[in-house]
């Protein structure tokens, strides 16, 4: 490892898609400011490394379709925006989110009334219409559905090191491998310790994600994340046999064909309890493989390739939560679970909002202020 | 309460007898083995309708050896509940491990766990390498030994280590063509200064020794050119291998200009080596060293195959290579360990029942020891894997994408796959991590990839069908 610089304008502690993504823009605002962005591990060492690889505009509280609305143009592109030619494996054919039961379908009428709002172009679906644009779903109890066909599933290595290029191209300070024990305040700036070293930094931005409350907590910050481990699973290529991304409530189940062929399984158990031990469970296999071929039957056949586990940072409101804290100078960015495909927004905004420009206002809504203030929430319903 | 039991996973030699050792000394045992039948990497057995055939001069010490390990298996195999055709593609714990055949699978719990799973190939990837009609030296003897298939008429070999010489052989006596076998090192030169000084170790290895001169007979007499200190610079061809282009190096691995040579052939096969089958090892949480001579990212295991994990215990080349007797006489010690732990939570309880294999494996691994030395591959080797060159053939990346990587900071070896995706297609990294490693730097080899549950390709319908364990074992 090369030696850390000591001091340093900001400093960004994480760098999964959130932390590489806010420090790229801090720089691109602010090329007079040194930027230095610490990760305990190697690239794509945690939750962004595990995700689904999934896309979607089709939320149902308005800060998370904004921000992946803000966020779509930034992947569709990706290779002019963020210098990246290899490209990013954006494979935009839409996702589908089944209803079982006119009880969903009511719920995905609203979030589209809702997202309408703000001009996304989703659409409810019968089932007939559903079965024509996923022939090989088995869509046996299924009352409708919705759908937009901007969505998709894009490769989270491929953006990750799209915006690790990025960033250290506009000059962003990048060390891996160093964790960061504690952060306080040390006269008008913080004082960061990382393995016995000392860094001075005059703002910093917590991107860790689940492990905030590891670094914050012992300053009376209370962000309020609990970590939920989920689980995936991933099949050798296949032919074609999903175009859309589906999400089905009653599966407990996101599936994704990736570009590569592979199908992404994303196996969540709402019966699981929170905590930080992501293992895979020994009891994984039986309960989503007999799922996943129910929903996808011809997954039978298809051979596995690996399984994991990671957590989902889980909120009150299934929110991210970025910006300032009650110390001035202290901002945290907090993917609320969806960090993969709200990145690009999340980390542009919070970048604006480090450097005391004005943000949109449901962008500020997104603070942690909103925990305290006694004000009711808006929640997120469509999470499987 | 059940009888106390042993989980062996793998029938090759050391596992066959891991398997038969802690069955005769009184415990419940399971083998389970991806190979329809036992066996294992070197004993590879035929279909029974293709079984059978004369056994050549050369071919007959392993033969004989053969004879003896399955005498030996055959005196417990009753108390032996072996699984052939089914995978270990994940532990949980050792009380969880999940097998599975093509149909379904179940979890099941072992007092002790041997994993004695082998080691795979490594080769070297140069320019041409990915083209049909180049394989590894291993599977040449595997289509052979398995389906009594040749793989081609004229085989050309390079590599390191004395398998493409063997396999070479093997190839004449099937009736095929060898135009040349072109080795890094002159297989027998590190051995003698280390046997001249330890007479037990020469006479330990008499019986390799021989078989190895009969193998170079039959080269010799059908006239094959063994060229030691060359390297293989290139395959090609048209869609197909149709030449070999090797040279001689400068002794780190670099060609020495004006001595290329090329050999026509329609098929090439390469062998740099070994690779240990570690993973399930490393699954289950057991610590590794890496060592490039003998197998890459080792198990750390004890004189008795036990591991960091209690309970767990490797056994053959899964914890190194040593060989085909090594693993035998190893795989006994460590079934005795393991049955000593299994009924009394003591891995010395029956030391005493495996003394003599104990005494005869320190003799095999002396001498593997110093046949070791010519696996060590030149310093400047993989200068010749071009930036055009597929390292990871699974997910297409080349060699100039790693270096990319590599610049920009990415040079540790879970960082490094992640960030090119190499050793993330369906081989599980088997055919490039080394290769990444060496091509990562000083940190590449310190690190071993995470391994994580579904090592083998079982389908998911097999995996959805758990059925329960209560038939396994008794
Ligand atoms: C199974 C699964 C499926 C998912 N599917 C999707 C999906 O389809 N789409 C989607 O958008 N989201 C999905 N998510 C959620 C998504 O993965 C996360 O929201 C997102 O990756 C979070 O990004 P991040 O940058 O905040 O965190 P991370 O990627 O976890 O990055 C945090 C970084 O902080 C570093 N770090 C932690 N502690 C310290 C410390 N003390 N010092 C220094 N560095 C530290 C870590 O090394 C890490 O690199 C999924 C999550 C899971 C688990
Ligand atoms: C390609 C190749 C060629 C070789 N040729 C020679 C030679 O000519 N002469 C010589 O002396 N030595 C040779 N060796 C070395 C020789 O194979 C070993 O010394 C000897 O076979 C080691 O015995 P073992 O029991 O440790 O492992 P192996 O004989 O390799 O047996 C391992 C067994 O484990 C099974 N297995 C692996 N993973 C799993 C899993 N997850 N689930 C279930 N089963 C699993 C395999 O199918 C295999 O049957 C060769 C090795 C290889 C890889």
């Amino acid at each position: 490892m090369t030696t850390l610089p000591r001091i340093a304008d900001i400093a960004v502690i994480g760098g999964g898609a959130y932390g590489l993504s806010v420090a790229l823009w801090l720089r691109r605002l602010r090329p007079d400011l040194s930027v230095l962005l610490l990760d305990r591990s190697d690239f794509a060492g945690n939750e962004t490394g595990r995700c689904g690889a999934g896309f979607r505009v089709q939320w149902g509280a308005a800060g998370n379709i904004r921000l992946c609305q803000d966020s779509l143009p930034s992947y569709e592109n990706f290779a002019e925006e963020f210098g990246y030619p290899e490209g990013i494996e954006f494979k935009q054919d839409g996702y589908l989110i089944l209803a079982h039961g006119e009880e969903q379908l009511d719920q995905l009428r609203r979030n589209i009334a809702l997202q309408s709002r703000f001009g996304v172009d989703s659409s409810l679906l019968t089932v007939e219409e559903a079965a024509r644009l996923a022939p090989g779903l088995n869509l046996s109890g299924v009352v409708g559905g919705s759908f937009c066909a901007r969505d998709g599933s894009l490769s989270p290595f491929r953006v990750l090191d799209g915006f690790h290029r990025a960033a250290a191209r506009a000059g962003v300070l990048i060390r891996h491998g160093v964790k960061v024990d504690s952060v306080e305040p040390f006269s008008s700036a913080f004082r960061l310790s990382a393995g016995g070293e000392a860094i001075e930094a005059g703002r910093v931005v917590v991107a860790t994600d689940t492990r905030i409350p590891q670094l914050l907590g012992s300053l009376g910050i209370d962000i309020p994340v609990q970590p939920y481990p989920n689980q995936a699973f991933v099949t050798e290529p296949l032919p074609p046999r999903l175009g859309p991304c589906v999400v089905s409530f009653a599966h407990e189940m996101f599936l994704n064909q990736t570009a590569r062929g592979s199908v992404v399984v994303v196996a969540s158990d709402r019966r699981r309890a929170l905590g930080a031990d992501a293992q895979p469970t020994a009891d994984l296999f039986p309960r989503a493989a007999a799922r996943a071929i129910d929903l996808l039957p011809a997954l039978g056949t298809a051979r596995l390739l690996r399984s994991w586990g990671g957590l989902y940072s889980i909120t009150p409101d299934m929110l991210a939560v970025l910006g300032e804290t009650a110390l001035p100078g202290l901002f945290v960015a907090l993917s609320g679970a969806k960090g993969f495909m709200t990145a690009p927004a999340a980390g542009r905004l919070l970048a604006q909002l480090v450097d005391g420009q004005a943000v949109p206002d449901w962008f500020a809504r997104l603070s942690p202020a909103r925990f305290a203030s006694g004000e009711e929430l808006e929640k997120e319903p469509a999470i499987v | 309460m059940s009888r106390a039991r042993v989980v062996v996973v793998g029938a090759g030699p050391a596992g066959m007898m891991a398997a038969a050792q802690a069955a005769r000394l009184g415990c419940a045992v399971v083998l389970v083995d991806e190979a329809p039948r036992p066996g294992g990497q070197i004993h590879r057995q035929p279909p029974p309708s293709l079984a059978g055939g004369a056994v050549s001069a050369a071919a007959r010490p392993e033969a004989e050896r053969k004879r003896r390990l399955f005498d030996r298996f055959a005196r417990h195999a009753g108390a032996i509940d072996h699984r052939p055709g089914t995978s270990v593609t994940a532990i949980y714990g050792l009380d969880r491990i999940l097998i599975a055949d093509e149909t379904s699978s179940r979890l099941i719990r072992a007092d002790a766990l041997v994993v004695a799973t082998g080691l795979h190939e490594r080769v070297v990837p140069v320019p041409g390498w990915t083209l049909p009609g180049v394989v590894t030296a291993g599977a040449l003897q595997a289509l052979l030994k398995g389906g009594r298939v040749r793989a081609g008429d004229r085989i050309a070999l390079a590599g390191a280590g004395p398998l493409p010489l063997v396999a070479a052989a093997q190839m004449v006596e099937a009736g095929a063509t060898v135009p040349v076998v072109a080795l890094l090192r002159p297989p027998w030169s590190p051995l003698w200064p280390g046997l001249l000084r330890d007479p037990a170790a020469l006479w330990a290895g008499r019986g390799v020794l021989s078989e190895g001169w009969r193998w170079l007979s039959v080269l010799r007499r059908a006239g094959v050119p063994v060229l030691t200190r060359h390297v293989a610079l290139s395959v090609s061809g048209d869609g197909a291998a149709e030449r070999l282009v090797i040279a001689r190096h400068d002794g780190r691995g670099r060609p020495v200009p004006g001595t290329e040579r090329r050999f026509a052939a329609d098929t090439v096969a390469f062998n740099h080596g070994f690779t240990a089958n570690s993973e399930l090892a490393r699954m289950a949480g057991a610590e590794t060293r890496f060592d490039p001579r003998r197998g890459g990212w080792l198990p750390v295991r004890d004189g008795d195959g036990a591991t960091s994990v209690p309970g767990l215990f490797v056994a053959g080349d899964a914890g190194g290579f040593a060989g085909g007797l090594a693993a035998a006489c190893d795989g006994a010690v460590v079934g005795a360990a393991a049955a000593g732990w299994a009924l009394h939570r003591d891995a010395g309880r029956f030391a005493a029942q495996a003394a003599a294999d104990r005494a005869e494996r320190a003799r095999h691994w002396t001498f593997q020891a110093a046949l070791a030395a010519s696996w060590e591959l030149p310093r400047d080797i993989h200068e010749l894997v071009t930036p055009a060159t597929v390292v990871c053939r699974c997910e297409g990346v080349t060699r100039a994408r790693i270096d990319r990587a590599v610049a920009d900071g990415h040079d540790g070896l879970n960082g490094l796959k992640r960030n090119t995706r190499a050793g993330m297609g369906s081989c599980g990294g088997r055919s490039c991590l080394r290769t990444l490693a060496a091509l990562a730097g000083p940190r590449g080899e310190g690190e071993a990839v995470n391994a994580r549950p579904g090592i083998r390709p079982v389908t998911l319908a097999a995996l959805a069908n758990r059925v329960s364990d209560e038939s396994v074992g008794s």
